[in-house]
């Protein structure tokens, strides 16, 4: 079975095969340009190194930014290896800097260094390519989905680190989320990740879960022929 | 994977997400953990304490932007502006004395305020925002104490006192924050500070009739005030000095040595702005002078002259190569380190009781004067080393164990009230139980009592040579061997090993030695007749006019004093011979001002102790003290290894005290017990002093 999702986006059009891994449809679409039978496949990489920006929902009145370095490896078919290195730095609101000056305070997990090990699998991918001459772009991506554990490590754990924070210091955390990924010609890559977290143990009041949005910018070293 | 899957998991976990639970807000409410007010009708003064706990860390920072209030619930509060609801905020500066917020816990603030009032207001509330804009609020009633004008401390909400450093070279001036609540010495965690001023120092020397007039007059407050210094200070004379908090030092330099013991002083109680509020006059006192007192004594202890005795059955009576046990005689002699060589001294057989009886005595007579004369001047005490070797004879006849024990027992009862050299016990290495003889302290039969089960438990008594006394078995035993093949096994569990395994039970290098107490013109009989007294040539306590001594019983832990004894070097100053509890009395409270000299010596009842040592190949050296000496009246002091030291140090154990022994002083921890007097107890402690800073 074979489906299309035609994404129109101008100048670009983006042409995804399903499923994956075939590589039968990536072949048709090759053969469907005129030119420029560049044919690039993650698969084949040895590994990629990631730089990434994120930003971290915890569905309370702090803010959280996270920037990580990360190194991602194929192990064959749609499978994918990944270990990941956080800095995430919390800061006070407006909104909990007034709480502040009560005698109200709310559940977050304050600044941090957060590291990560897992694994993710190739739901979806596919080539695209422009349209326009010259061409900008002549790019493959995948979407994954993405397993991990997380290990976070405080150094100092303050009773009060911002004002309102009632401090929430969790050891062990499941990740999970989904990744596109976009890869140029000539190893740059392009990545947008979306992560939910829960925690292993619990506290009161828990924070339950989050979710985190992190742009990627990757570079793939090639693997042996 | 079907896609139609894919999708539908991956739509689940957006909704999943659209469903995540705001975090709901923690409410961390302070409270009020103490607000008290107190009114000094002396000083036309209120003071308010307050402190507020429960909060969050960053709002229990002074640069936290709260705020707290105080309303007079109608009565304004002086130099405060009230708002419309009554409430003031609450303007430090505007106290009679210095104040300040204080972080003092975690989560903790604490603050104070002082105004000036002709009469108490009775109503006050204290409030606390949580932000000085907002409304968030905890609010306290603060009950309010307060203290009428009067002579007694009372009156008074600050008491001055005087301390001096460890030398009484310099002295340092204290206050006493006599609110109650908050306690004396927590004050200055709520933020005041109140400047005093301290002038007319005077030494003086208070005798201890004025004190304890203070004391009684006071109610326990024993030096507040110190009326007995009103009349005892003189203004404009002496170091006129302002310190602010909890204390200070003055100026002066004094003469350790002088012969005033005392100060009295007048201190005022300064506003802000340096008017006086009140004044009353104080004092001071000397710490007491402590000094080291040296005393050694080595316990006249001397190795004993030994005399073996060797009895046994006649091999020659009928039946007596069965009744007696040459092997088991030679392991005897060994483990006594008697010479194999060395002959029977005597034997005896059934019928031949009353010659036998006589015969013994006339041995005992004879080895103890040959030895007596042997030994010439070594003036060494004599101890009878005793065999007796049977076999299967016990059972039979047991009048010879009677004969023998009550002769060595009358020797010994001669022998033992006489001055040294002379006989002061035995051991008897039996072959068989004897538990019906009567050996009394001075005599350890072994083994003491039938083994009931036929065996050689060495940790049944009749194979522990331990002493009898008066209250029966003693469990602690002198030769309490725990080993295979133990050394003292009767002759049925001698035979049984050396027949069975071919084993003596010769362990390497048996040593018994046996020491006495040296009996001499310094020895006195107890009352009891059964204690005795041994005074310790030369060794004797010399008090000063006023010194006084404790005998530290707290550090005494070898228990050196439960042996021993005082006495008045003079015996008109007081009775015989003092327990230690006695002399601990007549040290520190002595009739007239001066206890005199006191010879130190030393208790005992039965005079002699033995060690026995011997070492096996395989467990190395194994070292038993035998601590026979001593009363035998409790296992406690059977088993008391005091007597193993050949020095004994008594010079950590002693506190004397040379000057202001009747003074209160500082503890370990720095602590001016104010109440407690130096001689109140016989607890030797190590007092910190304060010291000035440089």
């Amino acid at each position: 079975m074979k489906y299309f999702i035609l994404l129109l986006f101008t100048p670009y059009c983006f042409a995804i095969e399903l499923p994956s891994p075939s590589r039968t449809l990536v072949e048709e679409v090759v053969a469907q340009t005129p030119s420029d039978p560049h044919r690039y496949d993650w698969r084949n990489d040895s590994f990629s190194l990631e730089l990434g920006v994120g930003a971290i929902s915890e569905f309370n009145s702090f803010r959280s930014d996270s920037y990580q370095l990360g190194v991602m490896a194929p192990v064959g078919g749609g499978w994918i290896m990944r270990g990941t290195a956080r800095r995430v730095n919390t800061f006070g609101t407006g909104s909990s800097s007034q709480m502040a000056l009560t005698p109200y305070s709310q559940s977050a997990q304050p600044s941090r260094y957060e590291f990560v090990g897992g694994v993710g699998f190739a739901l979806l991918d596919g080539r695209s390519q422009t349209v326009l001459s010259p061409r900008l772009t002549d790019v493959n991506h995948a979407l994954y989905v993405l397993a991990g554990a997380q290990y976070n490590y405080f150094t100092s754990k303050p009773d009060e680190p911002i004002p309102a924070m009632h401090p929430v210091y969790y050891n062990w955390v499941l990740e999970t989320g989904l990744r596109w990924q976009i890869f140029f010609p000539h190893s740059l890559g392009f990545g947008f990740e979306w992560d939910y977290s829960v925690p292993f143990s619990h506290a009161e009041p828990d924070l339950g879960s989050w979710q985190r949005f992190t742009g990627i910018l990757s570079w793939s070293f090639a693997g042996s022929p | 994977m079907r896609l139609g899957l894919k999708i539908a998991l991956l739509i689940a976990a957006l909704l999943g997400l659209s469903a995540c639970p705001k975090i709901p807000l923690r409410e961390n409410r302070a409270t009020f953990d103490l607000a008290s007010s107190h009114w000094f009708e002396l000083e036309k003064t209120q003071y308010v304490f307050f402190s507020i706990s429960g909060l969050r860390t960053a709002q229990a920072k002074l640069t936290w932007p709260f705020a707290f209030e105080i309303s007079g619930m109608g009565t304004p509060i002086p130099g405060l502006q009230a708002k419309a609801d009554g409430f003031a905020a609450l303007d430090l500066t505007k106290g009679v004395y210095q104040h300040h917020f204080v972080e003092c816990g975690d989560g903790r603030i604490c603050g104070s305020f002082s105004f000036h009032a002709n009469s108490p207001i009775q109503q006050i509330l204290v409030r606390f925002r949580y932000d000085a804009k907002s409304e968030m609020q905890e609010v306290a009633s603060v009950p309010v104490a307060t203290h009428p004008a009067g002579q007694g401390p009372d009156s008074q909400s600050a008491l001055v006192y005087g301390v001096y450093n460890h030398d009484n070279s310099r002295l340092q001036m204290r206050v006493h924050d006599n609110f109650g609540t908050p306690d004396a010495d927590q004050v200055l965690q709520y933020g005041m500070n109140r400047n005093f001023t301290v002038s007319g120092i005077q030494s003086v020397s208070l005798t201890t009739t004025d004190e304890v007039s203070s004391i009684q007059q006071n109610n326990g407050y024993y030096i507040f005030p110190a009326a007995i210094c009103g009349s005892r200070v003189k203004s404009g004379k002496g170091e006129t000095f302002t310190f602010g908090g909890h204390d200070g030092w003055t100026k002066t330099n004094y003469d350790p040595n002088e012969a005033p013991n005392d100060a009295c002083f007048q201190a005022a109680l300064l506003d802000q702005t340096g008017n006086v509020i009140t004044s009353a006059p104080g004092m001071a006192r000397k710490n007491p002078v402590l000094a080291g007192e040296p005393l050694t004594v080595q316990p006249p202890v001397k190795q004993t002259i030994d005399i073996p005795i060797i009895v046994s059955y006649c091999p020659d009576a009928p039946d007596g190569d069965t009744l007696t046990n040459p092997d088991f005689m030679r392991y005897q002699k060994f483990i006594l380190g008697v010479p194999d060589k060395t002959p029977t001294d005597i034997c005896f057989q059934t019928g031949q009781e009353s010659q036998f009886r006589s015969a013994f005595a006339g041995l005992l007579d004879r080895k103890l004067n040959a030895a007596k004369t042997q030994s010439g001047s070594l003036n060494r005490d004599f101890f009878f080393r005793v065999i007796i070797n049977t076999h299967n004879f016990y059972k039979k006849v047991r009048q010879f164990h009677q004969i023998m024990s009550g002769a060595i027992r009358a020797k010994i009862s001669n022998e033992i009230v006489q001055q040294s050299p002379r006989l002061v016990g035995a051991f008897v290495y039996d072959s068989e139980p004897a538990p019906d003889v009567d050996i009394g302290g001075n005599v350890v039969w072994c083994p003491r009592d039938p083994d009931p089960n036929g065996t050689s438990d060495p940790s049944s008594p009749q194979i522990n040579c331990t002493p009898m006394n008066a209250a029966g078995k003693v469990t602690l035993g002198p030769f309490n061997f725990r080993i295979p093949m133990g050394p003292f096994p009767t002759v049925d569990a001698f035979l049984k090993n050396f027949n069975e395994v071919g084993d003596r039970g010769e362990m390497n290098d048996p040593q018994l030695t046996v020491n006495a107490v040296h009996s001499g013109s310094s020895t006195i009989t107890g009352g009891n007749g059964n204690s005795f007294y041994t005074f310790f040539d030369g060794q004797r306590l010399d008090f000063s006019p006023n010194e006084r001594l404790k005998l530290c019983t707290d550090r005494d832990t070898d228990g050196l004093f439960n042996n021993m004894v005082f006495q008045y070097s003079d015996s008109s100053n007081g009775p015989g011979v003092m327990s230690l509890t006695d002399a601990q009395s007549a040290m520190l409270y002595p009739k007239g001002d001066t206890v005199g000299s006191m010879l130190v010596g030393l208790q005992w009842t039965n005079p002699f102790i033995g060690t026995f040592s011997y070492s096996i190949p395989v467990k190395g050296s194994v070292f038993t003290v035998i601590p026979i000496s001593i009363t035998g009246k409790t296992t406690q002091k059977l088993g008391d290894p005091v007597w193993s030291k050949p020095v004994w140090n008594l010079t950590p154990l002693m506190q004397k005290c040379v000057r202001n022994c009747e003074h209160p002083g500082f503890d370990e921890s720095g602590v001016y017990q104010l109440t407690k007097f130096w001689n109140s107890d016989n607890v030797c402690t190590t007092p910190k002093t304060p010291e000035p800073g440089p």
